[in-house]
């Protein structure tokens, strides 16, 4: 526990909530405890559309750098539930300027299940440079349902040179989500 | 001789006495008949050994047959054993000796007109041939001869070793001889006196031989062969036939290829005998004739006629085909052959080499000298006749004939010279029929009466080279030959230089193979083993005889008068008058002649005073013959030799039993001389013990208690040696002379050293106010001895104010003197040594004062141990002059003051004291080569290897220093020669023979040397890193050495050092702090104000602050690298350019204005780096993104 409170001094995550309709969804600020379970909002989404993102912008990374960061998708607000299936779609964005492993997994009552690593192996974007990582889902309606994920990052010991010190990277998580066409 | 003395002194005393006993007996018995063994050639004696007694031996005398280890024939009895072994073992490759001469009837056999007499005891006996009896003239029977058979088909070697056998007796027909069937090799026999009669074949030595070699052999005596002719059938086997018979007459001549020698012979009948064979029985109409005699199948037997033939005529022929075979055929002569010779009958093959005969010869067909008959081949080489050589048909002075030899047949070196008598006669060969080999005769001659040197010569190739004859007409009687034998004069031949010159006989050297010959002047020379001259007196003297004249004499002494008589050789010869001339020298020949003062000889004469002496004899025989006979050298001596041993001051020269000690100090060597001017100085031995012998006991100790004196006797080891000396004359007087007890001990000086510290010095060179010790003990067995002065000894006058201490390590206590005067009261003038006795020193550290040595034997269960220390301190010593080659050591007196224990002479030792000062520097000296300067502040182990020692001018030492340290000082200074202070100092150690230094307060490393030893070691200056306050700049290592309060070395060594920018470990911080509003992702096209806290903490002199923009090379994580772009293309703001894009923070605040718009989507870093002016101390980097 201390170290992980070490580790929230020297590095410091800055999570730019936005909210939107439709999905409701947990994120971890840097100030609070590096809980996984540790849910806040769920986003509520209705509107299709709208475009949410947590942005992740790292920086004084230095390796050994360890975290995962849990969120959750929900189809209700308090007592609202989505009377419409969505599909959603999670894109992981970082410019991978630091050699971070980026690991996505879907956290159910059965464990974490790996979705995807976001590594330079997935192509760059012309334009704005990052690397971008997409995961797509549904959601269906009438039920309230909550999908959990965390974001495992992670800066492996074995980057210990000193170029390696106080490095600066971030990492976006876009949340899309559009009505299911047919519910 | 000395081998002789060593065997007997190996015998127990009743062995010596039983040889003492043989030795007295054997002078009473051969007191008229030993022979003297000084020289060849005296060998008319009987030499004193029992005769045979006709038993056999059951053995040899020893040996194994071997080579070298022949079968030894002694006596009669086992010349036996040898006949009787050979009649089933022909000995092929087995060794025989004979180790002594052999008689096997004593008596003389002379052979006349009137009959064969034996001669025994003065007494003539009248030999009866028909019972081997002799017997008196009345017909009495006085004794039988000892005969034995013939040694028969011997195939071995007998080797006489020059013994004789004497009296040989066979008489038998048949073969007659010593062997028979000889194909051995028989050396170095005399055969005398030798009656072989009756044989029809026979030789002294052998009947016959095949493939022999006789070689030095002389024989003497009759062979008579046998007087009555009769008929012998000798046979040639021939191959068998086998021939096919037709109906036609076949003739085929059949070669008898017969080798029987038959010269001379009267043949009765030849014969042709054998078996004929005819297959299937088929006989009908066969006819076989031999010579026109018809033979039928079975044995057969045709007469071939009285003559030889070569060959017969088989003639065959039969109705009906048949074969036949002839077998088992043989060719048979019959005939009258008798060959006899003085040494071999019939030989085949046989060598002959350096023989003699002196036998007379008779025969009925052949006769020969040293062979009847030859064939197949024969060697006579360096031979001769002297027998009368007599036979009805073929005589040879040498050979008889020669006949059917294949084979090379050569006579050389050789000749005759007596009368030959037969039909057919020749003084080398009488005979030479049918022989295939080639013959050569080679400077060879005869003498003889008979005029030719060879007799008939058909069907024989010879060649004649340098050969002679002196009497007749021609040298060959018929036959034709190639060469020429030359007459010649008996003079000529008789002459030394001629002989050598032309016959080439060459002179007698010993144990040459060649040179065999011994030259008289006036005389044929004869070989060296022959006895010359029949001598017929002797000359007696003590156990010597001598019956020849000779030039080559041996020395004898006696050391009592010379007795001498003249006797007969043979009382049945004896001389007609004998005289003496008794000569102080060797007369040469005419020397002798010209003698004029003969003494008549009647009675034995003695020789009293003491001279030397040859006694010359003239003998008249009863024919008035002259001859000349004389002793060896004789020299009376009765005067025992003198002797002197000395040594360094001393000289003994007799026996004596009160024995003196002699102490000395040093090894001695003792010279011995000797006189003797009569008989001359035979042999100097010596005996070296420490017993006292009287001369009974020195003629009782062994030989080999002796040892042969040569040049000199030395006595290096310690001991007490008294040496006794024995000196023999050659006429046995023997003088004996001793030293007294020589003492060989002492105190030993095991080291000199100067100073009183061992060790510490290499030199004994000392100045004033220096030291000077020496070890010195005894530690022996030793007998007790009381009243003794111990005494420290100089060899010079220790001058005033020297102090003597003594360490006596038994007693456990110090003792010291002071030389208080500078009076002689030591001695030293008169003794040329001062003498210090220990009895006037002063104990150490007694409780009671004025305590003196007290004097001790130091004797403790037979051992005295004496072990001290004596130093010379001259400290306080008035020292005017130098004192060069100064000793010091110890003697020890008796109650009488006699010294019996010096020190050893080669244990003491010289020093020098010299009166002047002679203060010594330090000296310091590094081979280290300051290639590159020691880094501070790194880690560093520098190596240095430092010699440092005390000097002196000369080399001389004061040992005053003695017990002072040297040290090392070691210092780092800078550049302005200030001393680094020791708080700098705490990464540098100084590390010698594995301890530690650090710097002291004074700030300088200490290290303590081993005393003042010279020093040439290494250590080691080891830095580590550290972050010390030191500026950067060059440095300096200072080594000297000192002794402390007193020496200081103002040289020193210098290694380099040096503190380097980069090796300065800088400790600060830079803080460089982002304000709270600093962003780290940057948007493109927008302009950002960062502002950073900055600033340094340090010791730095002149800190500086810079900052620098980098862009990321790549966008990825794996490359890290980043590029210098100017800052100041991105911003608007006034920036302080350092250098290259490098700007100046010149306030602990700095802002700037970051304009993205011309930046890429990238990573970037601001730089901060603190420099200690231009040296970059360390960074602190800032990054953003700008996207």
């Amino acid at each position: 526990m201390k170290t992980k409170y070490r580790i929230l001094i020297t590095l410091s995550v800055l999570i730019v909530i936005t909210f939107s309709s439709g999905l409701t969804y947990s994120f971890f600020h840097s100030k609070t405890t590096m809980n996984a379970n540790n849910k806040n909002i769920a986003k509520f989404i209705f509107n299709t559309n709208e475009l949410d993102s947590i942005d992740l912008p790292l920086k004084d990374l230095k390796p050994g750098f360890h975290e995962s960061y849990p969120f959750s998708i929900t189809n209700s607000k308090e007592s609202i539930i989505s009377d419409v299936t969505i599909d959603y779609k999670l894109s992981i964005k970082t410019f991978h300027l630091v050699p971070l492993v980026i690991k996505l997994y879907s956290v159910t009552d059965k464990g974490d299940s790996l979705l995807l690593t976001c590594d330079e192996s997935y192509t760059r974007d012309e334009l704005t440079k990052e690397i971008i990582c997409n995961y797509s889902k549904t959601m269906e309606h009438s039920n309230k349902q909550v999908d959990n994920y965390k974001l495992d990052v992670e800066f492996p010991n074995s980057f210990n040179g000193t170029e390696y010190s106080n490095l600066v990277d971030y990492i976006n998580i876009d949340i899309t989500s559009s009505q299911k066409i047919g519910g | 001789m000395k081998e002789i003395k060593k065997l007997v002194n190996k015998l127990s005393n009743i062995q010596k006495l039983e040889i003492i006993a043989v030795i007295i007996i054997s002078i009473v018995f051969i007191n008229f008949v030993l022979p003297t063994f000084a020289r060849f050639k005296n060998r008319n004696s009987i030499v004193n050994v029992t005769s045979w007694d006709g038993t056999v031996s059951s053995s040899y005398r020893k040996g194994d047959g071997t080579k070298s280890n022949p079968y030894v024939i002694s006596n009669g009895n086992e010349l036996a054993f040898f006949e009787y072994n050979l009649r089933t073992n022909d000995y092929a490759n087995t060794y025989f000796e004979i180790s002594s001469d052999i008689i096997l009837n004593p008596g003389i056999f002379n052979v006349t007109d009137a009959g064969i007499f034996y001669i025994l005891d003065s007494n003539e006996y009248v030999v009866d041939l028909n019972t081997n009896e002799y017997k008196t003239k009345d017909g009495v029977v006085a004794g039988s001869f000892k005969t034995l058979d013939s040694l028969k088909n011997f195939k071995g070697t007998l080797n006489g070793t020059l013994h004789t056998i004497h009296g040989l007796y066979m008489n038998k027909k048949g073969n007659n001889g010593l062997f028979d069937s000889l194909e051995g090799e028989i050396n170095n026999l005399y055969v005398k006196n030798a009656l072989i009669n009756g044989g029809d074949t026979s030789g002294i030595i052998a009947a016959n031989s095949n493939n022999a070699t006789l070689k030095n052999i002389m024989v003497e005596g009759n062979v008579i062969g046998n007087s009555e002719a009769y008929n012998k059938t000798v046979s040639t086997n021939i191959q068998n036939q086998n021939f096919e018979v037709t109906n036609n007459i076949t003739n085929k001549t059949i070669n008898i290829q017969n080798n029987i020698p038959t010269k001379g012979a009267i043949i009765s009948k030849t014969t042709l005998t054998g078996v004929l064979e005819v297959d299937n029985n088929n006989t009908e109409n066969l006819n076989v004739k031999i010579n026109d005699n018809v033979i039928q199948p079975g044995v057969f037997s045709i007469e071939m006629g009285n003559y030889i033939s070569d060959n017969f005529t088989l003639t065959m022929s039969s109705n009906t085909t048949s074969n036949i075979t002839l077998s088992e055929l043989k060719y048979n002569v019959v005939y009258e052959y008798s060959v006899n010779a003085g040494l071999v009958g019939i030989s085949n093959n046989t060598k002959f080499i350096n023989t003699i005969n002196k036998a007379n010869v008779s025969s009925l067909t052949i006769s020969g000298g040293i062979t009847g008959v030859a064939i197949k081949g024969i060697n006579i080489t360096n031979s001769y006749n002297n027998g009368n050589i007599i036979s009805n048909n073929i005589a040879g002075g040498l050979v008889g004939n020669i006949e059917n030899a294949n084979n090379l047949m050569n006579i050389t070196n050789s000749y005759n010279t007596n009368d030959i008598n037969g039909t057919l006669t020749g003084g080398i060969v009488a005979n030479l029929s049918n022989n295939t080999g080639a013959m050569n005769i080679s400077y060879s001659f005869t003498t003889g009466n008979d005029g030719y040197a060879v007799g008939n010569i058909e069907n024989t190739s010879l060649n004649v080279d340098n050969s002679y004859y002196v009497f007749g007409n021609s040298g060959v009687n018929t036959g034709e030959y190639v060469g020429i034998f030359v007459q010649n004069s008996l003079a000529n031949l008789e002459t030394n230089s001629y002989f050598k010159e032309y016959l080439k006989y060459s002179e007698y050297i010993k144990d040459s193979e060649n040179n065999v010959w011994v030259y008289e002047e006036n005389e044929l020379p004869i070989l060296f083993f022959d006895d010359i001259k029949n001598a017929i007196a002797t000359i007696h003297s003590s156990l010597y005889s001598w019956n020849n004249l000779s030039y080559e004499l041996d020395k004898i002494g006696f050391k009592n008068n010379i007795t001498f008589s003249i006797t007969n050789v043979d009382d049945n010869n004896p001389y007609k008058s004998a005289e003496f001339y008794v000569s102080n020298k060797i007369l040469t020949k005419d020397e002798i002649l010209a003698i004029s003062e003969w003494n008549p000889y009647q009675t034995i004469q003695t020789i009293t005073d003491n001279g030397i002496y040859v006694i010359y004899a003239r003998i008249t025989d009863q024919y008035d013959n002259v001859s000349y006979i004389n002793s060896d050298i004789l020299t009376l001596d009765n005067v025992k030799p003198l002797i002197s041993i000395t040594t360094d001051g001393f000289e003994w020269t007799n026996l004596k039993e009160s024995i003196n000690n002699t102490y000395v100090d040093k090894t001695l060597d003792l010279v011995v001389s000797a006189n003797d001017d009569i008989s001359g100085i035979k042999s100097i031995e010596y005996y070296i013990t420490n017993e006292v012998l009287k001369e009974n006991d020195l003629d009782q100790l062994p030989s080999t208690y002796f040892k042969e004196y040569d040049k000199g006797i030395s006595i290096n080891q310690l001991g007490k040696y008294i040496i006794y000396v024995k000196v023999s004359d050659y006429s046995g007087n023997i003088s004996y002379a001793n030293t007294d007890r020589i003492i060989l001990d002492g105190y030993e000086i095991t080291k000199l050293y100067a100073g009183s510290n061992k060790g510490t010095y290499d030199t004994t060179n000392i100045s004033r106010n220096s030291q000077i010790s020496i070890d010195i003990s005894y530690n022996n067995e030793s007998e007790e001895i009381n009243n003794l002065s111990h005494n420290l000894v100089t060899n010079f006058l220790l001058p005033i104010g020297t102090k003597i201490t003594l360490i006596d390590f038994i007693k456990n206590k110090v003792y010291t003197y002071k030389i208080s005067t500078s009076e002689d009261i030591y001695g030293y003038a008169e003794n040329n040594k001062a003498t210090y006795p220990f009895t006037e020193f002063d104990e150490v550290g007694s409780i009671s004062k004025n305590i003196k040595y007290k004097e001790d034997n130091y004797y403790d269960l037979g051992k005295v141990d004496e072990d001290y220390t004596i130093t010379l301190d001259f400290s306080d010593a008035t020292i005017s002059k130098n004192y060069l080659d100064s000793k010091i050591y110890m003697e020890l007196l008796d109650t009488n003051s006699n010294i019996i224990r010096p020190t050893l002479y080669n244990t003491i030792n010289t020093f020098n004291l010299y009166s002047g000062e002679n203060n010594p520097l330090l000296s310091i000296s590094s081979d280290y080569k300051n290639e590159t300067s020691i880094e501070l502040n790194s880690n560093s182990q520098t190596n240095i290897q430092v010699n440092s020692k005390l000097v002196y001018s000369q080399d001389i030492i004061d040992t005053s220093y003695e017990n002072d340290e040297m040290e090392l000082g070691i210092k780092l200074v800078d550049e302005n020669d200030s001393i680094v202070t020791s708080d700098n100092l705490n990464n540098i150690i100084v590390k010698y023979k594995d301890k530690e230094y650090h710097a002291g307060i004074d700030n300088i490393f200490h290290i303590k040397l081993d005393g003042i030893k010279d020093v040439n070691d290494s250590l080691q200056i080891i830095t580590y890193e550290n972050d010390n306050s030191l500026k950067i700049g060059n440095y300096y290592f200072k080594l000297f050495n000192y002794i402390s309060n007193k020496l200081v070395n103002n040289n020193e060594i210098t290694i380099n050092a040096k503190l380097t920018r980069e090796k300065i470990k800088y400790k600060y911080e830079l803080n460089v702090n982002d304000d709270k509003n600093n962003l780290k992702i940057l948007e493109r096209n927008n302009t950002y104000k960062m502002k950073y806290n900055v600033d340094q903490v340090s010791k730095i002199d002149n800190p500086k602050i810079r900052v620098s923009l980098y862009r990321k090379n790549e966008l990825t994580a794996t490359n890290q690298d980043y590029t210098l772009i100017p800052l100041k293309d991105y911003t608007s703001d006034n920036l302080d350019e350092f250098i290259n894009s490098i700007y100046n923070v010149n306030t602990n605040e700095f802002t700037i204005n970051i304009n993205t718009t011309n930046m890429d989507i990238n990573g970037y870093k601001l730089v901060f780096t603190l420099y200690d002016d231009t040296y970059v101390v360390g960074n602190v980097e800032k990054y953003f993104i700008v996207r």
